[in-house]
C-alpha cells in the first residue's frame, strides 16, 4: 500500500473541495443568522473565530519552535505548518483570518460595548482607556496581522532558500534560528495582547496575566493535533510512507501529551490563585463559569481535557500506533471546542443568570463556516504546493534519513 | 527500557550546524558529547581516578578551606540567632519577610536546574546531559538543604518546627491545609527526599565501580557498603532503569509543582504586586534560569581544574547557554506582563505597587534586575559568548545576582502596603548577610566533599553513551551503503 | 570444614564467561538461553537494552508497584486533609482517639478541593518515589554485602569495562564439564568456576 505523492495531492484537493462546500454551508448559516439574530451572531462568530485563530497561532508557534530545536517530528509537519499559516500565495489561512476579523470589527460596538460605550463613571474602566480605546484597538489589530504575516512569510522564504540551496558551503540556518528565536518572543507578546484585545476585554473588568498563555496552549495542542491527523492520513503515500517511523509518531504523541499536562498546569494555576484570593474584580469571571450548567462544563474540561487524555496518552501504545494517535488527535480537536466555548460564551452571561447553557446553533455554524474556509485554503495550499511535501533538502533533515522518491525528483528536474 | 534508536536524531538535534557545513554533528569537534577515542575503560579511569588516585590538590584544599570557614559563619549566625531570636534580623512590621524568604526562594531555584538536567533532559532523550547530570543532582540536594534552613529559622522557634507536620497532638488541632506555607512544607520535604533518592539511585552502580577499583581496604569497605552489593546483573539493571526513568518522570512534575507552590506563597495572598496569575510558570522559568547559571558558575572552574574538557565539551556549555537564554526570555516576558497588567487592571493599588517597584525607594533594585536578567544575558544570542569560558562564567554570575534581585524586588513590595501610615523601609542587618554568606559555606563545603569523594560524572551512563554512539556510527556506515545503492 | 556438611548444596556457585562487548554478551546470552539453560544471568557495567529478553526472563513488574503506591499516596493526602480540615470525625486507633478539627479559613468551603490539591499531589509523588527506590533494591535482594561472584578476581571488571555471562550451578542442566565445553563454544575471553 504505497501510493504516489500525486495521488496524495489529489486526495488533498478532494478534501479541500469538501471543506469548501462545508464552509459555504456554514457561511450561509452565518448570513441567515446575522439577518435573523444579529446580537447572537456576533457572540457565536467570535467563538468560532477564537477556535480557529488559536489553532492558526498555534501553528506559527510550532514553526518558530521547530526552527530552533530541529527534531525529526518537525520536518514531518513543516508543510502542514506552512500551509496552515502562510504558504506563498494570497489564498492562505492566515490571510483568511485577517479578512475574517472584519465581522468582529463591525460588531465591536455590541461585543465590546462595556468599554467601547460610555463608562458611566466607572473608574476602573476609565483607568483602562490608555489601552482599551477604539483607535488603538484597531491599530493593534493591523499590527498583529502585519507582524504574523511578515514573520511567516520571511521564514517561508528563508526556509525555501535553505532547502533549495544544494551548495553546502552556504547556509542561512543561523539567520533562521535567530529570526525564530527573536520572533518567538515578539510572537508571544502579540498573542498575549491579541487575546487580551479579542477575548479578555469581552469582560473588561477582569484581568489575568496568564490568560494569553492559556489560550495559546489550547491552540498549540490543537495545532499539533491537526498536524497529527494530517500526518497519519498522509502516511500511506509518498513521500511520507518512506520517511515516517514509530519514533516520529511517538514524539508527536509525547508533545501532545506534555502540552495537555501543561494546559492543565496553567489553567489550574490561574484557578487556584483567583479562587483562593476571592477578590471582587477577578472572581466574577470564574463565578459565571462555575454556575449552573457552566460548572459542569468546567468539571467536564478537567476530566476530558486533562484526566482522560492524560491517562490515554501516557501509554506508549497510544503514541506509537498511528491510528490510535489519530483518534486521540481528533478527540483533542473536539475538546478544544468545549474549552473555547467555556472560555468565551459565558462572557455574554451575567453573574447569577448563568444557569443556562449559552449555546446557539450559530456556534456550530461559525466553527463550520470559518473552519470550512480555513481547511479549504489549508488543504488546497498543500495540494498545489510547489515544494515537495517533505522538506527533504533541509540540511538538518538530510542527516536524519535519506529519501528518494518521485515527488522530489519532479521538483528538482 | 528507553528506546535508543533516536540516538542519532538527538545528537544531531540542537547542533543546528551553525557552521553551515553538512558534517554530521558527532564529527564536529565542537559538538561532540565526548572527546576522541573515549572507551569504556578510559572514561571509567578518568572519572574514578579523581576520587581514588589523584592526590588532593592544593586548589581543592584552598577551596575547601574557604568554604569551611564560611560554614563556620553559618554556625555562628545560627547560634546567635537561637540565643537572641529573629530580632537580630532586619525584618519588622510591615516587612515581615526579608532575607529569609529571598534566600529561600533563590536557593530552591538553584536546585531546580539539577532536576531539570537529570530528569527532564533524560525524558526528552538529550544525551548531552549525561556528563553533567550527576553534578547537577548533587547541587540540587545541597541547594535544597540551604534553602530549607531559611524557613526553618524564620519560624522563630525552629525546635518547634515539627508543629507544621500533621501529627495527632495533645493540642487537638492540625496544620492549616489551606495555607500555601503548609504546601511548602510538603513540597520542599518531598522534593528533598525525591532528589536524594534519585541521586543515590544513580550513584549505586558507580559506587560499585569505585568499590571494585579501590585499592585501599578502607575505601573498598566504605564504597562497598554504600554500593549495597550491586553486581550489575541484567535483572538489576532492568529494575534500575525502570525505576530511574519513572523517578525522572515523577521529578518532572515535582519540580514544576515545587516552585509553583513557592510562587503561590506570594500569589495566593491578596497583595498587589504579588497576586498575579503568571507567577507559577514565571517562577519556574526563573528557577531554571538561575539554576543553569549556578551549574555553569560551578562547572566552568571544575572543568578547568580537573581537565574534563573531553567530557564537558563546548557543546554542553553551548546547550546550557541556550536553555539559559530561553528561560531568560520567559522571565522577561513575565516582567513585561507584570508591568502591563498592573496598568491594565485599572486598580489604583496595582498601579501604585508597580510604580513603587520601579520608581520607589527601591527602584534601583528593579533596574539592576532588568540589567542583570534581561539586558546583559542577551549577549547569549551570540555563539561567541556561549562557548568562551570567561564571558560565559561572568554572565552566569550576573544572572545569579539578577535572580536574587528578582526575589528581593518581590519581597520588599511588603514595605509599602495599602496604608501610607504603615509604610516602612527594610534594611538587612549584618546577621542577615552573615547567614546568607554562611549558606554558601554549606553549599560549597558539600560540593567540595562531593567532588573529592564521589564520582562527579555519571560513569555508567557515559559508558552507555559510548556504546550507543559506537553502535550508531556502525549503523551509519551501513546507512550510507544503502544510499549509494539507491542513487545507482 | 564446612564443605563436608553441605552435602545437598552444589560445590560451586556457577561458571562465568567473560566477553568484551555488549554485542558478544548478548549473542552469548541468546545462545545459552536457546541451549536450554534457565538459571543464567548477565553482568555488565551499564544497562543493555533487551538483555532480560535475551536471557529468557520477564521484565520487571516494578511499574505496577509504583502505580499502586502512588494511588495510596493520593488517597492518604485526600483523606488526611478531608479528615483533619473538613470534619470533626473521631477515629480510634488502639487506646487513643483522634479527632478532626474543621475550621473556617477565610470563608472557604470546608472541603476546599482546590487548596487540597497541592498536598495531595506531593504525597502521590512522595509515595511513588519511595516505592520506586525501595522496590528496586528490595526486589533485587539488595543490600547483599556478600555474594559468591565477588570471590572472582576477574569479576571486579564487570563494573568497569568487561561483560560476564554466568550459568549457575543450580541450573538443572548444569554439569561442570559439559557447561564448560558449552561456554568454550561461545568464544569468551576467559572462563572461571566460582566457588561459594
Amino acid at each position: 500500500m504505497n501510493r504516489s505523492s500525486t495521488e496524495l495531492r489529489a486526495k488533498y484537493a478532494a478534501m479541500s473541495r469538501t471543506a469548501m462546500i462545508a464552509g459555504l454551508i456554514g457561511v450561509i448559516g452565518l448570513v441567515v443568522g446575522w439577518i435573523v439574530e444579529a446580537d447572537k451572531f456576533y457572540q457565536s462568530y467570535i467563538f468560532g473565530y477564537a477556535y480557529w485563530i488559536t489553532i492558526t497561532l498555534g501553528m506559527i508557534g510550532w514553526m518558530l519552535l521547530h526552527n530552533m530545536t530541529a527534531g525529526k517530528w518537525g520536518f514531518t509537519i513543516r508543510r502542514f505548518l506552512q500551509a496552515g499559516t502562510f504558504n506563498g500565495g494570497f489564498l492562505t489561512p492566515l490571510l483568511l483570518m485577517a479578512v475574517l476579523i472584519i465581522p468582529i470589527i463591525i460588531g465591536s460596538g455590541e461585543l465590546y460595548d462595556k468599554w467601547m460605550g460610555a463608562h458611566d463613571g466607572d473608574h476602573v474602566l476609565e483607568n483602562k482607556t490608555f489601552y482599551l480605546n477604539e483607535p488603538f484597538w484597531y491599530a493593534r489589530m493591523v499590527f498583529y496581522f502585519l507582524f504574523w504575516i511578515f514573520l511567516t512569510m520571511t521564514l517561508k522564504r528563508l526556509l525555501n532558500r535553505e532547502e533549495r540551496t544544494l551548495d553546502t558551503s552556504f547556509s542561512n540556518m543561523r539567520t533562521i534560528q535567530r529570526l525564530s528565536g527573536g520572533g518567538l518572543v515578539l510572537f508571544l507578546l502579540t498573542v498575549n495582547f491579541s487575546m487580551t484585545d479579542w477575548m479578555m476585554s469581552l469582560e473588561p473588568h477582569w484581568f489575568s496575566t496568564i490568560y494569553g498563555v492559556i489560550l495559546l496552549i489550547g491552540g498549540v495542542i490543537s495545532a499539533i493535533a491537526l498536524c497529527i491527523v494530517m500526518t497519519v492520513s498522509s502516511s500511506k503515500y509518498a513521500p511520507f510512507s518512506k520517511y515516517l517511523d514509530t519514533k516520529t509518531y511517538h514524539d508527536l504523541g509525547n508533545l501532545m501529551f506534555a502540552l495537555t499536562v501543561f494546559w492543565a498546569y496553567v489553567s489550574f494555576s490561574q484557578y487556584i490563585i483567583i479562587w483562593s484570593a476571592n477578590l471582587a474584580e477577578e472572581a466574577g469571571w470564574y463565578l459565571k463559569r462555575t454556575e449552573g450548567i457552566n460548572e459542569y462544563i468546567g468539571y467536564g474540561l478537567l476530566v476530558f481535557h486533562f484526566i482522560f487524555p492524560f491517562l490515554v496518552l501516557i501509554q506508549r501504545k497510544w503514541k506509537r500506533d498511528p491510528n490510535r494517535l489519530k483518534r486521540m488527535a481528533i478527540y483533542i480537536l473536539a475538546v478544544h471546542f468545549i474549552d473555547i466555548f467555556w472560555q468565551i460564551k459565558p462572557a455574554f452571561q451575567r453573574v447569577g443568570e448563568a444557569s443556562g447553557l449559552n449555546i446557539h446553533w450559530l456556534d456550530f455554524a461559525a466553527v463550520l463556516g470559518i473552519g470550512g474556509l480555513w481547511l479549504w485554503l489549508f488543504l488546497g495550499g498543500l495540494a498545489n504546493m510547489k515544494e515537495p511535501l517533505l522538506p527533504a533538502h533541509d540540511p538538518r533533515m538530510k542527516g536524519a534519513k535519506p529519501i528518494a522518491d518521485e515527488d522530489l525528483a519532479t521538483v528538482n528536474a | 527500557m528507553a528506546d535508543r534508536s533516536h540516538i542519532k536524531g538527538s545528537l544531531d538535534a540542537g547542533s543546528g550546524s551553525s557552521s553551515g557545513k553538512l558534517t554530521p554533528s558527532y564529527l564536529d569537534p565542537d559538538y561532540r558529547v565526548f572527546g576522541d577515542g573515549m572507551t569504556y575503560k578510559s572514561v571509567t579511569d578518568k572519572v574514578t581516578d579523581i576520587v581514588l588516585k589523584l592526590k588532593t590538590s592544593k586548589g581543592w584544599w584552598l577551596g575547601f578551606g574557604i568554604s569551611f570557614m564560611a560554614l563556620q559563619v553559618l554556625v555562628i549566625s545560627i547560634i546567635y540567632l537561637l540565643i537572641k531570636g529573629p530580632g537580630i534580623w532586619g525584618v519588622n512590621n510591615p516587612s515581615m519577610w526579608g532575607f529569609a524568604i529571598i534566600n529561600f526562594v533563590w536557593w530552591i531555584g538553584i536546585g531546580h536546574a539539577g532536576t531539570l538536567i537529570s530528569a527532564i533532559l533524560l525524558l526528552v532523550q538529550q544525551d548531552w546531559r549525561t556528563s553533567i547530570n550527576r553534578f547537577a543532582e548533587a547541587m540540587t540536594v545541597f541547594a535544597v538543604m540551604c534553602a530549607g534552613l531559611f524557613p526553618l529559622l524564620h519560624v522563630g522557634r525552629p525546635w518547634l518546627a515539627y508543629w507544621m507536620l500533621p501529627y495527632p497532638s495533645t493540642m487537638g488541632i492540625w496544620p492549616q491545609f489551606r495555607s500555601p506555607l503548609l504546601w511548602d512544607v510538603f513540597a520542599i520535604s518531598t522534593y528533598l527526599t525525591v532528589s536524594v533518592l534519585f541521586w543515590y539511585l544513580g550513584l549505586v552502580p558507580d559506587l560499585a565501580t569505585l568499590r571494585d577499583r579501590a585499592v585501599k581496604k578502607a575505601k573498598k569497605v566504605i564504597y562497598g557498603f554504600l554500593a549495597l552489593g550491586w553486581r550489575g546483573s541484567a535483572k538489576h539493571w532492568d529494575r534500575f532503569t525502570t525505576a530511574y526513568l519513572i523517578l525522572a518522570g515523577l521529578s518532572t512534575p515535582l519540580v514544576l509543582s515545587v516552585h509553583s507552590i513557592v510562587s503561590l506563597d506570594f500569589a495566593v495572598s491578596n497583595l498587589p504586586g504579588w497576586h498575579t496569575t503568571i507567577f507559577p510558570p514565571y517562577f519556574v522559568a526563573g528557577a531554571v534560569y538561575s539554576g543553569f547559571a549556578m551549574v555553569l558558575t560551578v562547572m566552568i572552574p571544575v572543568r578547568h581544574v580537573f581537565g574534563l574538557h573531553d567530557i564537558l565539551t563546548l557543546r554542553h556549555l553551548n546547550n546550557m547557554s541556550k536553555v539559559m537564554l530561553a528561560m531568560g526570555l520567559v522571565v522577561a516576558y513575565g516582567y513585561a506582563m507584570e508591568a502591563f497588567f498592573a496598568f491594565y487592571s485599572g486598580g489604583q493599588y496595582e498601579i501604585q505597587a508597580f510604580q513603587n517597584r520601579v520608581f520607589g525607594p527601591y527602584g534601583w533594585s528593579y533596574w539592576a534586575l532588568i540589567l542583570c536578567n534581561v539586558a546583559i544575558p542577551q549577549l547569549l544570542w551570540f555563539r561567541r559568548f556561549r562557548v568562551t569560558l570567561v564571558p560565559l562564567w561572568m554572565i552566569s554570575n550576573i544572572i545569579n545576582i539578577g535572580m536574587w534581585l528578582e526575589r528581593y524586588v518581590i519581597v520588599i513590595t511588603l514595605t509599602r502596603d495599602f496604608m501610607t501610615s504603615s509604610w516602612g523601609y527594610y534594611v538587612p542587618t549584618i546577621w542577615d548577610w552573615s547567614l546568607y554568606l554562611g549558606t554558601f559555606g554549606l553549599f560549597f563545603t558539600c560540593t567540595f566533599l562531593f567532588i573529592r569523594f564521589l564520582p562527579m560524572i555519571n560513569v555508567f551512563e557515559m559508558r552507555e553513551l559510548i556504546h550507543h554512539v559506537k553502535h550508531h556510527e556502525h549503523h551509519d556506515k551501513a546507512g550510507h551503503g544503502t544510499e549509494v545503492e539507491v542513487s545507482h | 570444614m564446612s564443605h563436608e556438611q553441605e552435602t545437598h548444596r552444589p560445590e560451586s556457585y556457577g561458571m562465568i564467561a567473560e566477553f568484551d562487548s555488549p554485542e558478544t554478551l548478548m549473542a552469548a546470552a541468546e545462545k545459552t538461553r536457546d541451549a536450554g539453560y534457565s538459571r543464567i544471568d548477565a553482568y555488565s557495567s551499564f544497562p543493555i537494552e533487551g538483555m532480560v529478553e535475551a536471557l529468557g526472563q520477564k521484565r520487571t513488574g516494578l511499574p505496577k508497584l509504583i502505580l499502586l503506591f502512588g494511588f495510596i499516596g493520593m488517597c492518604t493526602g485526600l483523606f488526611l486533609q478531608g479528615w483533619t480540615a473538613a470534619s470533626n470525625l473521631g477515629i480510634t486507633i488502639g487506646p487513643y482517639m483522634f479527632y478532626g478539627y474543621s475550621m473556617n479559613i477565610g470563608g472557604r468551603p470546608m472541603l476546599s478541593f482546590p487548596n487540597f490539591i497541592p498536598v495531595t499531589f506531593e504525597l502521590t509523588i512522595l509515595f511513588s518515589a519511595l516505592a520506586a527506590f525501595f522496590g528496586t533494591f528490595i526486589l533485587s535482594k539488595l543490600p547483599m554485602p556478600y555474594h559468591p561472584l565477588f570471590n572472582s578476581e576477574r569479576f571486579s571488571l564487570a563494573s568497569q569495562d568487561k561483560f560476564f555471562l554466568c550459568i549457575e550451578a543450580r541450573d538443572p542442566q548444569y554439569e561442570k564439564g559439559k557447561t564448560e565445553e558449552f561456554l568454550e563454544g561461545l568464544n569468551p575471553d576467559s572462563i572461571e568456576e566460582i566457588g561459594h
